[in-house]
C-alpha cells in the first residue's frame, strides 16, 4: 500500500502545476485511494505480481485520472460490495464505503473492460 | 499535502481526550490502530477524539474508529468524535457512521456530553 503515497506526491505535483484548490485535490486523492485499494484487493486477488498505470489530465475545469491494471475482470462500480448504513454497530462494517464515498466525491465515475486489463476513470470538475 | 499522523492525550473532568491530527491513510492506519489501543486498553471511562488537526481520512482510518467504538459499546462508556473537518464528516456521514457513532462539533461541546 506504500504505493498510495507515491500516487499522491505525483497528485500533489500535478495539482501544483495547474494550481488545482486542495480541497478538490484532497478529493481526488481519496477517492483514488479508495478505487486503487480495491482493485489491488479484489482484482490482483492472487500472488503474481501486477502493474497498475495511472495517468492525470486535464482539460479546463476537469480532472481526469484513470486507473488502468492487468488483474482479473473486476468493475469495483458493480462488483463491490454494498455498504451497509442500517444495521448496530456491533454488526457493522467498512465494506463498501470506499467506493460509495468514491462515487459521491467525483462528479463521474465509469470502468470498461479492454485489452484484457480494467479501467477505471475517475472524472472531477473543479 | 501528507501530514505525518500525530496522537496525543490529556484527561479533562475524569475523560480522556485524544488529538488526532495529520493524515490517515492505508499506509498508516495500523499505526493509527496501535496508537489508539495503547491509550484506551488500561482505562475504563469515556473518550473523546478530538479531531481538530486531521488533514485526511480514508476508509482504512475509518475501520479504525469502528473498531474503537466497538470496544467503548462493550464496556458501556460514552466514545465521542469530535471537531471534524469537512472532508472528514463527509466520510463520516457517507458511511453512515454518524448513526452509531455520536458526533459534536467542539471539544468543548464533546466534554460535557461525554460526562453525562
Amino acid at each position: 500500500m506504500e504505493e498510495i503515497r507515491t500516487i499522491e506526491a505525483a497528485l500533489e505535483e500535478f495539482g501544483e502545476q495547474h494550481g488545482f484548490p486542495m480541497d478538490a485535490l484532497l478529493q481526488i486523492q481519496l477517492a483514488l485511494e479508495e478505487l486503487f485499494t480495491n482493485v489491488v484487493s479484489y482484482a490482483h486477488d492472487d500472488d503474481l505480481e501486477h502493474e497498475v498505470e495511472i495517468t492525470l489530465s486535464r482539460e479546463g475545469e476537469t480532472i481526469t485520472v484513470e486507473i488502468a491494471d492487468d488483474g482479473c475482470p473486476f468493475d469495483p462500480l458493480q462488483d463491490a460490495p454494498e455498504l451497509d448504513i442500517e444495521s448496530s454497530l456491533e454488526e457493522r462494517s467498512v465494506g463498501g464505503a470506499g467506493i460509495r464515498l468514491a462515487k459521491q466525491l467525483m462528479t463521474e465515475l465509469r470502468y470498461q473492460r479492454n485489452s484484457e486489463r480494467n479501467h477505471l476513470t475517475l472524472v472531477k470538475k473543479i | 499535502m501528507t501530514q505525518e499522523l500525530h496522537l496525543a492525550d490529556e484527561t479533562i473532568d475524569g475523560i480522556l481526550v485524544i488529538h488526532v491530527g495529520g493524515h490517515i491513510d492505508g499506509v498508516n492506519a495500523k499505526r493509527f490502530q496501535n496508537g489508539l489501543e495503547r491509550r484506551i486498553q488500561d482505562m475504563d471511562g469515556p473518550a473523546i477524539l478530538d479531531f481538530e488537526k486531521l488533514t485526511y481520512i480514508s476508509s482504512a482510518g475509518l475501520r479504525i474508529i469502528l473498531l474503537a467504538a466497538k470496544i467503548f459499546r462493550d464496556r458501556n462508556k460514552k466514545f465521542i468524535l469530535c471537531s471534524l473537518p469537512a472532508l472528514a464528516l463527509q466520510v463520516i456521514r457517507t458511511s453512515g457512521f454518524d448513526k452509531i457513532i455520536e458526533i459534536q462539533e467542539s471539544l468543548a461541546e464533546a466534554i460535557p456530553a461525554a460526562s453525562n
